[in-house]
């Protein structure tokens, strides 16, 4: 079981915690469980409810939509960000390639963190604007 | 050795600049001294002392001449290019009087080549003086400048005292004339090394003048050599141009008074340049000794104006003891403290008079002031001297009485350059701007109406809402078609506004707009509209009770209000019991309806003691969105009841701010409860964190009282909102005091945290760097932004707010200049104590210095490290006391014991978490085996 000040130094690589200060990702870090998938394990499917943000620490995840994989997401990349801002169903299917191990952030959580803590704020919308910059450089 | 330190203060990356800039103000210096003794010695002896009043003002209008020559000519080129290329000058025309003076190229002894010679010398060895000045101020920033110009300004005096020895030495071996030669050599080696300073440094700037003139779009304006460029700085610039020619103006009659005794005293040529040049030698002496020991100290602990002041002060002295025993010693004297101090300390401190001003200004006003008036002034000097020998027959101790009467008017003007010289930097670090709105009269004009209602349709957003404003004091009806436009089309408050005005203006053109109101998002929009209607069609309970029975949450809320506020009897109980319906519609469904019954609460201005438990009920409700419009609403009807879940709400999350504002609402009486709930033990810290914004919105002396009360809180980020409240309410009312001194005590211990700090910071770990101590040094830095932010609001307690703002962005700027330009303004600002402290803080941000090398030669020990730790685990901060016990357990350092054990007792289950896995880490056997 990971501690707080370990799962701080594993959120600081991560691209939408680049901006925030680090005893505002202890926050992230205390709301932020640990969690592990077998290979082939859904994590979540298309069209359900989404809950929660996850952070990969170990292993890989698919992303799929209609049974054909759009994204690969490794070690220190996040999924479940756009569903969980607009809170609309979830867009793709993640299932887990091998082994992984995780962090999974609960909206409910990460919004409370999110009302005192702009830095963090900051950080998520820096990293939507570069995955919109992204698709439209494409 | 802490005063040369302190005098000798040279950085790393500053070292080659000054040691340049020193040598040329060295060899600039002496050739100077050297000229100047042929000079003096050859017209004396040649011409004597009853020609030297025409000949100070024949050297102003030649300086001038000069002046105009030069930047007529020159202005096209670089501050470098002009100096090195007026060395090389120089030194040629110097071996051209060399060469007619012995008589090599010329026979007889004309007198004018005498006068032709002081000219010369006087107005060339002055002009080359103060551009050398002007380049040094372009290869050091302001705040280099501080420390490094009284280094160089010893350079300068040293270089005096070699020309002088020089003088002497060679006086009788190379004869008066031969000595322009050694001159000549000084100036040609000057001209070298500002070429090597300008290859070093790449300070090529060019004046204003010379990029306007390459520039084909430049201001017209800016081509036209007008002193209205200096618009702004006008009387900072007269005050250094004053002091100047006050000085000047006392330096010429101490001057002759100086040569009309030495005259009488030396009848021999080379007797008198020997004497000449072994007294400039002994001012050089005096000089240097003045310079390095006291310019430095005097500028950086007495300020400016003491600088200023010691010049005039000690000559007011000198002339006092001239005119009551006038000879030899009390004229050498006189002259001496006259040279030491006026270019050692006193250039100095005229040098910094010129660091606030923007380069274009400085640039241009240094050339002039520096040449013309200096020279002018001693033009002025030579026709006082002209009057008082040759008409009133003035002897030289009565001469002293003249200087006494410009020493009065000298000795106020440098006790105000402090003052202008603060204005000025603070004018530096301000930017301005301007916004107004015109305030016509009669609104019922003809001309007024169409411009109005022009506008109300055509401007933007803040516009109309203006125009709005001004419509309330007059009657709307010429307006009705604009404002029905206006509030058909414009955004949610310019709208509320305009229905407002149409409400109450009753016009019955605006029906149809307010039928299809009483839907609107807006509850005052939907009031004023149910409002109009039944106004309008004159049966208002019929349509209330219709309202009241609607499924349409919006429009049942709109007519609880009127019911409430309008109503008595029957339609008032209805609206009660829909009012109660709605707070009580349970679930995610019924949301909306409790938000709208929360908003309708805020609208009743005298509620029932069920409508206040209504809306108590509804501050605990599930979701935010209801609370913060009963928030809202509390924030509007203050029932005192309502205190106790308005100080809750303070800690949820997303609802914090209108808690504030409600609370803020109440006025001084509520903070007895504030203060007891602060108090609480059984409170979390989290609510001390978010008092403070309430209390200051408060405002009034009773914030500031409690607010100034809880300032050593001990809890860091608590403490940070205190403080901001503190210059939140200074900010909206100039008028409240905060106890300076406590401030300043308060101050005195968040300098000594950040020294703390800093110190931390330069600790080397044994394994360094590991993930452990990365984020353990990434949060000293975090830490340190954030003292240095709460230190500059402390700050703001006691200055202005604006300057305290634009000095922090200035600090905390990557740009160097902007950066010394706000460390010198806090310099000039600050009280001595809290100065000591502070300004070695923030002058070393960015660069290594002697006391960060300290501190990393202090902390390099294990010991060191492992106290620090330890100071810091059982210290307040609790992320770092976490981050301190990780990187204990990571690198396995020998803690003592108790110290981990007692962090593992600690409330906090971030730090307990911690040190129980430090705790593990460091007394597992397999590992601790291996490390042993």
């Amino acid at each position: 079981m990971l501690t707080t000040i370990e799962k701080v130094l594993l959120l600081q690589g991560v691209d939408i915690f680049l901006e925030a200060e680090t005893e505002h990702l202890a926050k992230v870090a205390v709301i932020a469980q640990e969690v592990r998938f077998s290979p082939g394990t859904i994590i979540f499917r298309e069209g359900e409810p989404s809950d929660a943000l996850y952070v990969i620490l170990e292993g890989t995840a698919s992303l799929r939509k209609d049974g054909l994989e759009k994204a690969i997401v490794k070690e220190r990349e996040t999924f479940g960000l756009w569903a969980l801002l607009d809170e609309s169903p979830r867009l793709v299917t993640a299932v887990a390639m091998a082994e992984t191990r995780a962090l999974k952030i609960e909206r409910e959580y990460l919004y409370d963190v999110l009302s005192s803590h702009f830095d963090i704020v900051r950080g998520i919308l820096k990293c939507l604007v570069r995955m919109i910059r992204g698709s439209l450089e494409k | 050795m802490h005063l040369f330190r302190r005098a000798i203060d040279i950085r790393t990356g500053e070292y080659g600049r000054t040691g340049l800039m020193f040598a040329c103000m060295f060899l600039l210096i002496a050739a100077y001294v050297v000229m100047k003794a042929v000079r003096d010695s050859l017209f004396l002896y040649k011409l004597g002392v009853a020609q030297l009043p025409l000949v100070y003002i024949l050297v102003a209008v030649f300086s001038g001449a000069v002046a105009w020559l030069y930047a007529h000519f020159f202005r096209r080129l670089p501050v470098s290019t002009q100096l090195h290329t007026t060395f090389l000058g120089g030194a040629a025309v110097l071996l051209v009087f060399q060469l007619v003076l012995s008589g090599l190229v010329l026979s007889g002894e004309a007198p004018w080549l005498y006068y032709a010679l002081y000219l010369w010398v006087s107005g060339y060895g002055l002009l080359t003086v103060a551009q050398s000045w002007l380049f040094a101020n372009q290869v050091f920033t302001a705040r280099e400048a501080k420390r490094l110009f009284g280094v160089i300004g010893a350079g300068a005096i040293l270089g005096g005292t070699l020309g002088g020895l020089l003088t002497t030495s060679l006086a009788a071996l190379v004869g008066t004339e031969g000595l322009l030669l050694v001159a000549a050599c000084g100036y040609a080696a000057c001209s070298g090394l500002v070429v090597l300073l300008d290859r070093m440094t790449r300070v090529s700037v060019l004046v204003p003048d010379a990029v306007a003139s390459n520039t084909d779009d430049a201001d017209p304006q800016e081509r036209k050599p007008s002193l209205s460029r200096f618009a702004g700085y006008g009387s900072h610039l007269a005050i250094i141009a004053g002091l100047i020619a006050l000085g000047e103006v006392v330096a010429t009659l101490v001057d002759y008074q100086f040569k009309a005794i030495v005259r009488e005293a030396y009848p021999s040529k080379d007797a008198l340049t020997a004497f000449l040049g072994t007294f400039y030698a002994g001012l050089g002496v005096v000089s240097f000794l003045v310079q390095l020991l006291t310019t430095g100290f005097v500028v950086q602990t007495l300020g400016l104006s003491a600088v200023l002041l010691s010049l005039p002060v000690t000559l007011l002295a000198g002339s006092l003891a001239v005119a009551l025993s006038p000879g030899f010693t009390p004229v050498a004297f006189l002259k001496l403290s006259e040279g030491s101090f006026r270019y050692s300390i006193n250039k100095a401190g005229l040098e910094l008079l010129y660091v606030p001003l923007p380069l274009s200004v400085k640039t241009k006003a240094k050339a002039f002031i520096d040449s013309v008036t200096e020279r002018t002034a001693g033009g002025i000097g030579g026709l006082i001297l002209l009057l008082a020998t040759a008409v009133f027959s003035l002897t030289v101790s009565q001469l002293s009485v003249v200087a006494m009467v410009l020493l009065a008017l000298w000795i106020p003007l440098a006790a105000l350059s402090q003052q202008r010289y603060m204005r000025a930097l603070r004018e530096g670090l301000q930017s301005k701007g301007l916004d107004s709105w015109p305030s016509p009269l009669n609104l019922s004009e003809a001309g007024t109406v169409a411009l109005l209602t022009n506008r109300l349709r055509e401007a933007d957003e803040p516009g109309t809402l203006a125009v709005l404003k001004l419509l309330e004091q007059t009657t709307v009806t010429p307006y009705v078609p604009a404002l029905i436009d206006v509030a058909g089309r414009r955004g949610p408050a310019t709208r509320a506004v305009a229905m407002r005005l149409l409400a109450e203006g009753r016009d019955l053109r605006a029906l149809s707009l307010m039928e299809d109101a009483i839907g609107d998002p807006d509850l005052s929009v939907r009031v004023h509209a149910m409002r109009f209607v039944c106004a309008a069609k004159g049966c208002p309970e019929p349509l209330i009770e219709g309202w009241l029975a609607s499924h349409e949450p919006r429009i049942t809320a709109g007519a609880v209000v009127c019911a409430l506020k309008d109503h008595h009897g029957a339609v008032r109980a209805k609206g009660q019991e829909v009012l109660t319906a709605l707070a009580r519609m349970e679930g995610t469904g019924g949301v909306t309806h409790r938000r709208e019954a929360a908003v309708a609460l805020g609208w009743i201005e005298t509620p029932s003691s069920v409508e206040i438990g209504i809306l108590i009920a509804l501050v605990s409700d599930a979701d935010t969105s209801v609370v913060r419009a009963a928030l809202r609403s509390i924030a509007h009807l203050t029932p005192w009841s309502a205190v106790p879940i308005t100080i809750s709400a303070l800690l949820r999350n997303g609802t914090g701010g209108e808690a504030a504002d409600a609370l803020a609402q109440y006025g001084p009486t509520v903070i007895p409860e504030l203060d007891r709930a602060y108090d609480d033990p059984g409170r979390p810290v989290e609510l001390r964190r978010r008092l403070p914004k309430a209390v200051g919105a408060i405002g009034g002396p009773e914030a500031v009282t409690w607010l100034m009360k809880r300032l050593d809180e001990p809890d860091r980020i608590a403490r940070y909102h205190l403080i901001k409240a503190m210059n939140k309410l200074r900010a909206r009312d100039a008028s409240l005091l905060f106890d300076p001194q406590l401030v300043e005590r308060r101050l005195l211990i968040e300098i000594r945290e950040q020294h703390r700090l800093q110190m931390m910071r330069h600790y080397s770990f044994p394994s360094d760097p590991t993930p452990g101590s990365r984020l353990f040094k990434q949060v000293v830095e975090e830490r340190m932004a954030d003292n240095l932010k709460l230190i500059f609001r402390l700050l703001g307690l006691l200055f202005p707010i604006k300057d305290i703002h634009d000095t922090y962005y200035g600090v905390t700027s990557d740009d160097l200049r902007v950066r010394d330009h706000a460390v010198e303004f806090l310099d000039s600002l600050l009280p001595e104590t809290v100065r000591r402290t502070l300004i070695p803080l923030l002058d070393r941000r960015g660069s290594t210095t002697r006391p960060e090398a300290t501190a990393a030669e202090l902390s390099s020990g294990q010991g060191a490290l492992i106290d620090m730790l330890a100071s810091v685990v059982e210290g307040p901060d609790l992320w770092l006391t976490t981050c301190a016990l990780y990187v204990i357990g990571e690198q396995k350092l020998p803690v003592p014991e108790t110290v981990i054990r007692d962090a593992m007792a600690q409330p906090d289950r971030m730090v307990r978490e911690a040190a129980e896995a430090t705790w593990r880490r460091l007394t597992e056997p397999a590992k601790l085996k291996a490390c042993l």
